[in-house]
């Protein structure tokens, strides 16, 4: 949006993207298929892609134009989240999407895709997204093939969307932002973390942030800990091999489930801008203490699934998934406790944990509040941990609830908990954007508030990076939960130790 | 009034529409409710029409809807119908569910309902009266019913005048209302492309060199569309060109806009759904929806407070209609 347009009118104007070419490596892939296709085609449907879009895709694959529309075809239709597939939208919509095949190796292949690209340069204005949707072992490569054909600087602007994960350690993430840097500018760089583009996680803020009754109880006085969990269903669905290079610490907590528990714990910022809350963000990040050696074995918590029995179903252990080493030593849960250096939160347990195979697939926040100080009912009411905490679900069902004491009905004072709800779908009947509808519009808007800066990915590796340490230093007697279970034994002795017990969600 | 129209009567209807919901509906029901929407109707108007409208605007803004139907006449009988009004979205097996309560009145009946419709609302959500008809203004016991409200919509291009129904939008907002118009809502499209175009760095460059602004409407006069649209541009020129009005042969109330200047003319055509734009070395085509009333209802109740864009152009667009 230019500035000083006196035309402009943010409370009307839906945000529409302006004219620019995406284009995506590993076009042949899962992601594309399953999330970046069906978001663009999304986009076009609310007609917030520009007219005259174009959208590459690259992957070795030969395939024409034609071949690559009809496959996306078959994908859009698929992966389509809550929304209808509209035939004619779709021929519209593919009339942008073009192919083109090439290694990412071959230097040659930049040279094709600098002239392929210059011919739309009227309608894109020379704006080019790049999408890095190929594995991480690419992303060197492609940035120096950018560069060395002139894409990566020319005369609209050109960004990078970098996909997770970011480096494979504290050490290589560094490494990767160095050549990545090399060519782009910080400011043009956009990792994503489509956690953050989740509606519910962005929803924390505006809970935090535009309401004044919550925020003067987020702190240590009110605040006894805070649970954070990811709980697939799933197993690794074929991925073993790839989920064997990675586990659980790795692919959920370094990066989606830390910048949660960034969003629920950082200080507001002054302004509503992107620099200013990655900042805060950042802040909170470094301020997580770093797990000493001797607190690893007390302050986090490996796991993997062994085989298990799921609704008459017998369901394989990990190590008996295809492409998994029968002695493989991968996290498939992982839990920790971390805390906060700050006047905040100093003293105040964060336990975070995620796992494969565990009994449904969930993702909530649970902060749990301090005891009133003094109970002047009776001794048969409500006796355990303190009755008040606040849920904040992120999937599935959107919402937040409070549950808090009240007086059952009929004689005498007998307390019960009860819940306070509010469900997302009972005050908005309107579909809510997937993540990477809004993060894709975001990147293309040139808006990099909900995308991760190189020092909030330094800080949260900083904090993984002694557990990790230690674990591939160290056999652990795994298998130690069964598929369908909440998990290790051992990750409830982790909160009973400060006498509190990991919620069912 | 009817003595058998009362709120107690009217709110045991509702309780009784959700137990019923619960007893057969196993796949399990929403009920959602964001605000309370009070819609002011002529009797005429109508009613499948009035009807699909509330059911697309609940999709968006999930309400407790209550539907006044205004007769001629000073006839006392009152009468009332509860109904729900459920969908499924997309993809989704719960249903979502809302309210709607009907209340018919002759006009001179009217002055009964504000007591009703109180005890109606959707305590601390809330309230946007939507005015299908600007004559209602004038009735003895409207009035309450707009303090009710935090937020008005009135539809001007339903009213004989252009003039006298801004007019009267314009002394609402004196009393302190928060009121807007459909008929400013009708061309956020069009003042949507006009903004697109200026932001590109040449054409604003250019801006300060308009001179003169070409409306080109559908047959007959220009319409609230016109004005608005001509007083906006005005604004956003700062007030240094002038507005020139023309007559089309088309049907739709807005054909075509010209913005012309020393070495600059832009260009912006509705036709067939398709915006064209041309300026020096431009010409593109634009996707152009003309927007229905339900989707101008949806637009606007997702606006809460001022919208003081509008406020700023109202007062130029009387000039321009009265002029
Ligand atoms: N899948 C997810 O849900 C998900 C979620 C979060 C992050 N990610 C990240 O997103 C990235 C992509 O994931 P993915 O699951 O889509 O991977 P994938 O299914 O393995 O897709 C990668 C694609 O890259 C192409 N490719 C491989 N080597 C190539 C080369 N040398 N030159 C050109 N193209 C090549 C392959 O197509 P051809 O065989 O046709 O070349 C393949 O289809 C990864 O970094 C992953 O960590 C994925």
């Amino acid at each position: 949006m230019a500035e000083g347009n006196p035309f402009q009118d943010p409370l009307r104007f839906e945000r529409r993207a302006p004219p620019c070419a995406v284009v995506i490596f590993g076009a042949n892939g899962d992601l594309t298929k399953r999330k970046l296709l069906p978001a663009l085609y999304r986009l076009a449907y609310e007609r917030r892609l520009p007219a005259g879009y174009v959208i590459y895709g690259n992957s070795r694959t030969e395939m024409s134009d034609d071949d690559y529309r009809a496959r996306m075809k078959v994908a859009v239709k698929q992966f389509l989240e809550d929304s209808p597939f509209e035939e004619s939208l779709w021929e519209e919509f593919a009339r942008g999407l073009y192919y083109v095949p090439g290694d990412l190796q071959d230097k040659g292949f930049y040279t094709t895709l600098a002239e392929r690209l210059a011919q739309h340069e009227a309608q894109t204005a020379g704006n080019i997204l790049f999408y890095l949707s190929t594995q991480p072992s690419h992303y060197e490569p492609v940035v120096q093939g950018l560069d060395a054909a002139g894409l990566s600087r020319g005369k609209g602007w050109r960004r990078v969307v970098v996909e997770k994960p970011f480096g494979y350690d504290l050490h290589s993430a560094r490494q990767l932002n160095e050549k990545l840097q090399q060519v782009f500018p910080e400011q043009e760089i956009y990792r994503i973390d489509h956690y953050l583009g989740k509606e519910t996680v962005q929803n924390v803020l505006a809970f935090r942030f535009a309401n004044g009754i919550f925020e003067p109880l987020w702190n240590r006085r009110y605040i006894n800990h805070v649970q954070v969990t990811a709980a697939e269903s799933i197993g690794v669905e074929g991925r073993g091999g790839y989920y064997q290079g990675s586990g659980a610490l790795r692919d959920m907590i370094q990066n989606h489930l830390l910048q949660v528990m960034a969003t629920i714990a950082m200080e507001p910022s002054a302004m509503f801008e992107p620099n200013a809350v990655r900042d805060e963000r950042a802040k909170l990040l470094r301020s997580i203490r770093p797990l000493k050696e001797e607190e690893l074995c007390t302050h986090a918590v490996k796991g993997q699934y062994g085989p298990g029995r799921i609704g008459g179903q017998d369901l394989p252990g990990f190590r008996q998934e295809p492409g998994v080493d029968p002695e493989s030593q991968t996290d498939t849960y992982a839990a920790a406790t971390f805390f906060v250096d700050n006047w905040r939160w100093a003293g105040v347990p964060f336990y975070i944990r995620t796992g494969k195979r565990m009994p449904k697939r969930v993702t909530d926040i649970a902060i749990h509040f301090n005891s009133a100080p003094l109970s002047i009912f009776t001794r048969d009411n409500h006796q355990g941990p303190s009755p008040n905490l606040l849920i904040i679900r992120i999937q599935p069902e959107e919402g937040i609830s409070l549950r808090f004491l009240s007086k059952n009905p009929g004689g005498g004072m007998r307390l019960r908990p009860v819940s306070m709800d509010f469900n997302y779908g009972s005050s908005f009947g309107v579909r809510t954007p997937t993540a990477y509808e809004t993060l894709l519009l975001d990147a293309i808007t040139g808006d990099a508030t909900l995308y991760t800066r190189q020092d909030m990915v330094d800080a949260s590796w900083q904090v993984v990076q002694p557990i990790l340490d230690q674990w591939a230093n160290t056999k652990f007697d795994l298998p130690n939960y069964e598929a369908g279970t909440w998990g290790p034994q051992c990750s409830e002795d982790m909160l009973a130790r400060r006498g509190h017990t990991w919620r069912i969600p | 009034m009817s003595a058998a129209v009362t709120p107690e009567l009217i709110l045991k209807e509702l309780a009784e529409l959700w137990t019923g919901h619960g007893k057969t509906d196993d796949s399990g029901t929403l009920r959602a409710c964001a605000m309370t929407l009070l819609i002011a109707a002529d009797e005429e108007e109508e009613a499948s029409v009035l009807d699909e409208m509330v059911m697309e605007v609940m999709h968006a803004h999930p309400s407790r809807a209550i539907v006044l139907r205004i007769r001629d006449g000073a006839d006392p009988e009152l009468d009332s119908r509860v109904t729900a009004l459920c969908w499924k979205p997309f993809g989704r097996r719960q249903q979502i569910c809302c309210e709607q309560v009907q209340l018919r009145s002759s006009e001179g009946g009217l002055v009964e309902l504000p007591r009703i419709v109180l005890s109606l609302i959707a305590p601390d959500l809330p309230v946007v009266l939507l005015c299908r008809s600007m004559h209602l203004f004038a009735l003895a016991g409207f009035e309450p019913l707009l303090r009710m409200a935090d937020k008005i919509v009135v539809d001007s291009r339903r009213a004989p005048r252009a003039f006298a129904a801004m007019e009267l939008i314009a002394r609402q907002r004196e009393q302190g209302h928060v009121i807007d118009d459909l008929g400013w809502t009708a061309i956020t499209s069009w003042r949507e492309a006009i903004a697109a175009a200026f932001d590109e760095p040449a054409t604003l460059a250019a801006l300060p060199r308009i001179q003169h602004i070409r409306i080109t409407h559908g047959k007959g006069k220009p319409g609230v569309e016109a004005f608005y649209l001509g007083a906006w541009l005005l604004h956003g020129t700062g007030m240094r060109a002038g507005v020139e009005f023309t007559t089309g042969a088309g049907a739709l109330a807005l054909e075509s806009v010209e913005l012309e200047g020393e070495g600059v003319r832009l260009s912006f055509t509705h036709r067939d759904g398709v915006m064209q734009y041309r300026a020096e070395g431009i010409a593109c085509n634009l996707s152009f929806a003309v927007e229905s009333d339900w989707e101008l209802v949806r637009e606007e109740l997702g606006i809460q407070g001022h919208d003081a864009t509008f406020e700023s152009v109202l007062p130029g667009a009387i000039a321009l209609a009265g002029g």
